[in-house]
């Protein structure tokens, strides 16, 4: 729902964007117009109304232009058998790996560790390629959580500014391409030195600034770009072909057919940062770039996936204008999630509560005190959502989840309006910092020169004075500071006994499955409480007991018919890129939003703040009629679910996998790594049961594993057959759901 | 925000569709559209056409009186449009105005002269009644990120201005009517803008077919010879018989999505052309597709359907007078044709048409174009629409008149709630559910009045 906006492209003014998701769009399209062999599918009668959207006329060219080749004595064959060996990123001696052992070779219970060890990497981590895989299975779970633990968390504020030095060198001429610098995987090394792991901070601006220090102590801007200034110029003569490409189906064939295209392709987009717009792009979407670069090749997979939890309980969204302009609004809010997911849920609280992101998507940002001449109140737009969605809920829990019943078996409210209006009176006198704060209503946020990476400060004259009535009894005292009763409104709602139950059944069905049991449930709400011995709202001890919980590590099979989440969308698609080790030239992943829009769900999108799905969504049928949940299907439409598997299909084309589409300039596209799949792929049950390890913890059901053993055999080409098993599990209901 | 209060009706109707639904995915589905609670005759539609990134409507209704042609001319200096090319509406304005439209929508005006066209003047988002007294003031509850596209757009769809739903009240009038519908593939809320706010219920979802017609199939092919072996694959697999609910509900989704795109490409390529002419270009073609859709009616089982339609690229910072020129010249075909084609089918008075924008623009110019503003002028289409008629006051436009929040931003006059709620009723939501629809309606309007929110329905 974020994206329909972005569609009616002629109001962004970001052309560059637009154009790509038009061309992601026309993709998908193009496709879905294809032809589907055995499907019932009636093709639309119409399609021949929109040529350019014909894949079929598209295939009967390709046909007709190999069938003249042949024809002629060519070996098409042979060229087809050479591309397919150098396309997905033309990796030299790709076709003959070391061999690796294959789940046939080992024991059960080695398979077992593999699969438990995928499946916690699955919950804990947005899954993990082989190699990690059997790293957590020979280290354990519990001291790999450990370690992830201790890691330092991957920012994504410094990889924008990173990105953005870059960027600005390719406006400043020439040179600026010494700086071009690919990045090393070592680079992640960098963010390990200069964060101390302090969650306690209840301020964000600190340790931001101390994140941007480690720029300049990297050498990396030392080293010399090994692509030449000559290469550059060499490919900006070839931008017209180029252009042309893009803009045409027909030669896309080319594409296809011919690997030397494909370089002038990527030559070529180094002379797009001519383009002003791209800065536009860049400005708007960095947070992006910079969040799928994190997630899938950081060192701190683990906070990045409570970081990305988190951000589906204290949303905000770019259907706030403010939050889609300005990345670092979004990237900044990301890396303050990302600060206390291993601290402390306190803290958390508070720093969401003052972040500009938070002020502006719930509207607190340069909310005024009540003024009796004018009639006027306090907006009460955050006071009733931190407690709804935030804290609390609607209704007083048990620990375990349930509701506690008062008189009449009635469930008990939390709150009434009369609470929300005393915190809105708290929640008074915030503005944006910046070097010229301005403290208004009026929408001229140019004015104001706002710094989003700041968390908003307190103008006094603008706050409420007085009492302020909390929850529980309390109140706060007349006369204090505005930011002293702000923090005593977060110490009220913290300490309220809902938060463990409330928060902690979420991040239960975020990280492992929609319907835990109410003793699970209670066993993290003991935790959140401090009853395993650490601090109250410790986020340490909370994931220890969602993750470490023999309802999350016993056997699936061992579960009921219901256990198991469905995954979200946009977790598949980092998940496919992880077990496979994504990557590209300069070791950096990069993708965009524009995959949102096929698939209905981008980080920092949600339509509202009721995120993309509620935690008591049920979808019709069996699944409500036993009275049970299952959140993610509430985006899962006949529309997404098309997307979502046309999604694996893009993903096993042998084309960039990220759907950034070429994108910026000095960002390179992705691939996947296949090289020890393609080694397995003599044997498509030895290829399948890897990939039954890898991508769903050994939960293939039989027939599924013989139905796509069968459908791999039909082919030759080791790559092929590895592009058509990773297809066929990844748009499966096996996968589809992780037990 | 009320709880949504359809528990009974919308289970009555779940149930049935998930028998249906069922039995549809197993044995295939031939003999829908049968067992429709309503007359086949009851049908009606409401068409949304979302004019995205704020419309400048005071230049598509303009003043032509002397003084306020004067005024007019005065505010938009150079972004005015000659007062001799503007095409006279009969009748005067409910504040004694007359009024012209920009030369681009001529294809309008015979409608508006016919009686098939009304238009409502300076309505836009509000959170409760506010007077220019109470906006100087500074004591008026204010929309949520007045003046952003995203958010006015946002509220447009929501109908609540003052609190970021995920539901829109297209969805929610679904919600209450979709048990009309006999169809358990497809929904009665039909989008060609992609997946949007305005129709998304409690309950229900919207089905989304591409503007011009293209409906999202799974791919068969690519880098693989073209086969039937990875189709037979995907097939076998979803017709497993897994263990796990969840798995069984997914696989349901799936072939639930393969059953709803075969047939509505069967029931809305079967339908017969129109004699009249639709252009070729991306609104012409969308309104023809919602136009063979509303013919299909019968095959797919529908008595009661939404429809939005999106055209982009009304942020006319600059260039607004010839780039706005040139966008109102499909608009105004594609309604008309639109208009025609509901004739050709007979449904004429079973049909109406409404745009919406994030904004009108500011009167004032930027030397080149207008910037985002408030209220705007919008149109509605249909036989069952007292036409001819402009409802609500046309606003002064002088510069710094009462309604003039700075720069020639108008305070609405109308809330959207009242102009969402005369479509509402006239869709079929009874008053006592209007609420339901519209949660802040009862701030404007008393809905068990008797009376007609602004009576541009008939």
């Amino acid at each position: 729902m974020a994206y329909v906006m972005k569609r009616g492209s002629g109001f962004t003014g970001k052309a560059p964007f637009a154009q790509r998701s038009r061309k992601l769009a026309l993709g998908i399209a193009l496709a879905t117009t294809a032809s589907f062999g055995g499907m019932a599918v009636t093709q639309y009668a119409h399609a021949e109304e929109a040529p350019e959207h014909s894949m079929a006329d598209f295939v009967r060219f390709v046909q007709a232009v190999l069938a003249y080749l042949r024809s002629i004595g060519v070996d098409v064959d042979a060229l087809l058998a050479e591309w397919r060996s150098e396309r997905d990123g033309g990796q030299p001696g790709g076709e003959d790996p070391s061999p690796q052992p294959t789940p046939e070779s080992l024991e059960p219970e080695q398979v077992a560790a593999l699969n438990n060890a995928s499946r916690f990497l699955g919950q804990a981590a947005m899954g993990g390629d082989y190699q990690t895989i059997s790293e957590v299975a020979q280290l354990g779970e519990a001291a790999w959580l450990e370690q992830q633990f201790a890691t330092s968390p991957g920012y994504t504020m410094p990889l924008m500014d990173t990105w953005r030095e870059r960027f600005d060198a390719l406006y400043e001429g020439e040179e600026g391409f010494d700086d071009d610098e690919p990045e090393d995987p070592e680079e992640d090394e960098l963010f390990d030195d200069d964060v101390d792991g302090d969650d306690e901070d209840p301020g964000f601006d600190e340790d931001l600034d101390e994140d941007q220090d480690f720029e300049e102590d990297d050498d990396a801007e030392d080293d010399e770009d090994d692509r030449g200034e000559e290469d550059d110029e060499e490919s900006c003569e070839r931008e017209d072909e180029d252009d042309r490409e893009d803009s045409s189906e027909s030669d896309d064939a080319d594409d296809e057919d011919s690997d030397e295209d494909d370089e002038s392709d990527e030559e070529s987009e180094r002379c797009e940062g001519d383009d002003p717009l791209e800065f536009e792009d860049f400005e708007g979407n960095a947070s992006d770039y910079a969040w799928y670069q994190q997630v899938v090749n950081g060192p701190d997979p683990v906070r990045q996936r409570v970081a990305t939890a988190l951000s589906e309980i204290f949303v905000i969204s770019r259907t706030a204008e403010e939050v889609a302009e300005h990345s670092g609004l979004r990237g900044s809010y990301y890396d303050m999630l990302l600060r206390h997911s291993f601290g402390n849920f306190r803290n958390l609280l508070l720093d969401v509560t003052l972040h500009p992101g938070m002020g502006i998507y719930l509207s607190h940002a340069n909310n005024a005190r009540s003024n009796p001449e004018l009639g006027t109140f306090p907006d009460e737009n955050y006071a009733r959502e931190v407690m709804q969605l935030f804290t609390i809920g609607l209704y007083e829990l048990n620990p375990d989840g349930s509701y506690r019943l008062g008189d009449n078996n009635a469930p008990v409210p939390t709150y009434d309006n009369d609470d929300i209006r005393e915190f809105a009176k708290v929640f008074t006198g915030l503005t944006f910092n910046g070097p010229n704060p301005l403290f208004s209503n009026l929408p001229e946020p140019e004015s104001r020169e706002a710094d989003f990476s700041l968390p908003m400060i307190m103008v006094e004259e603008y706050h409420e004075p007085g009492e302020k009535f909390l929850l529980n009894g309390m109140v706060v005292p007349a006369g204090q500071a505005g930011m002293q009763d702000i923090e005593a409104a977060v110490d009220n709602l913290f300490n309220h006994p809902n938060v463990g139950p409330f928060i902690g059944r979420q991040l239960i069905q975020r990280l492992v499955t929609s319907n835990p049991s109410p003793e699970y449930v209670a066993r993290v709400s003991a935790a959140f409480n401090g009853e395993s011995g650490s601090p109250r709202g410790d986020m340490k001890a909370v994931l220890r007991a969602i993750l470490l919980d023999e309802e999350a590590r016993q056997a699936p099979e061992l579960n009921p018919s219901y256990a198991g989440r469905l995954r979200e969308p946009m977790l598949r698609h980092i998940h496919i890129l992880r077990a496979f080790g994504a990557t590209s030239e300069t070791g950096e992943v990069v993708g965009n939003a524009a995959i949102g829009e096929a698939i209905g769900q981008f980080l920092l999108s949600a339509p509202s703040v009721f995120n993309f799905f509620q935690p008591s969504f049920s979808p019709n049928g069996e699944v409500r009629d036993a009275g049970l949940v299952a959140p993610e299907f509430q985006i899962t439409t006949t529309d997404s679910i098309v997307g979502i598997t046309n999604m694996s299909d893009f993903m096993t084309f042998g084309e960039e996998v990220t759907f950034f589409d070429g994108g910026l300039s000095f960002l390179s596209r992705s691939y996947l790594q296949l090289d020890e799949e393609i080694a397995l792929a003599g044997s498509a049950s030895a290829l399948v049961d890897r990939l039954n390890i890898v991508l769903t913890h050994g939960t293939l059901r039989q027939e599924t594993r013989d139905v796509i053993i069968a459908a791999v055999e039909q082919l030759e080409d080791p790559r092929d057959r590895v592009y058509r098993a990773v297809f066929l599990i990844t748009i499966s209901p096996d996968y589809a759901i992780s037990l | 925000m009320k709880p949504i209060n359809l528990t009974r009706r919308g289970f009555l109707k779940r149930s049935c569709t998930t028998g249906l639904g069922t039995a549809a995915v197993i044995g295939g589905f031939g003999h829908l559209g049968a067992a429709s609670a309503y007359a086949q005759d009851d049908y009606k539609a409401l068409v949304c056409v979302l004019l995205a990134g704020g419309a400048d409507s005071f230049n598509m209704l303009v003043p032509l009186g002397d003084s306020e042609y004067q005024e007019y001319a005065t505010a938009r200096r150079d972004l005015a449009l000659a007062r001799n090319t503007l095409l006279p509406l009969s009748g005067t304005t409910s504040n004694g105005k007359t009024l012209g439209l920009h030369p681009s929508m001529a294809p309008i005006q015979p409608l508006y002269e016919a009686g098939r066209v009304a238009f409502v003047a300076n309505t836009g988002p509000l959170v409760e009644p506010t007077s220019p007294d109470t906006l100087v003031k500074g004591a008026a509850k204010l929309p949520l990120g007045l003046y952003s596209h995203a958010d006015q757009i946002a509220h447009w769809q929501t109908g609540t201005p003052d609190a970021r739903l995920p539901s829109g009240w297209g969805g929610r009038m679904a919600d209450i009517l979709d048990y009309t519908n006999s169809n358990p593939n497809i929904s009665m809320s039909i989008s060609l803008a992609g997946t949007n706010l305005y129709q998304s219920g409690s309950f229900t979802q919207q089905y989304t077919v591409s503007p011009n017609g293209a409906i999202a199939q799974v791919n068969g092919l690519h880098g693989d010879e073209i086969n039937e072996v990875r189709a037979d694959a995907i097939n076998s697999m979803y017709r497993n018989n897994y263990q796990s609910m969840l798995r069984r509900a997914y696989q349901g989704v799936f072939n639930r999505a393969q059953a709803a795109n075969a047939q509505f490409a069967e029931a809305v390529g079967g339908v017969s052309t129109f004699t009249t002419a639709f252009g070729a270009d991306e609104f012409g073609q969308a309104m023809q597709m919602v136009a063979r859709t509303i013919s299909a009616r019968h095959q797919l089982g529908m008595s009661r359907q939404t429809f939005l339609v999106m055209l982009g690229g009304w942020d006319h910072h600059d260039e607004l007078i010839n780039t706005q020129a040139a966008m109102l010249t499909p608009l105004s075909a594609g309604l008309a044709a639109f208009h025609d084609a509901m004739e050709e089918l007979g449904v004429g008075n079973q049909v109406t048409t409404f745009t919406t924008s994030d904004f009108a623009r500011t009167l004032s110019s930027n030397g080149r174009g207008s910037d985002h503003g408030w209220g705007g002028n919008h149109l509605v289409m249909g036989g069952a629409v007292n036409g001819g008629r402009v409802f609500g006051d046309y606003p002064d436009l002088a510069l710094g008149n009462p309604r003039d929040t700075g720069r020639g931003v108008l305070l609405p006059n109308i809330s959207t709630d009242e102009y969402f709620a005369e479509l509402a009723l006239w869709f079929g939501i009874a008053p006592s559910e209007l609420d339901i629809v519209l949660p802040n309606v009862p701030r404007f309007y008393s809905p068990l009045s008797g009376q007609a929110p602004l009576g541009f329905m008939s």
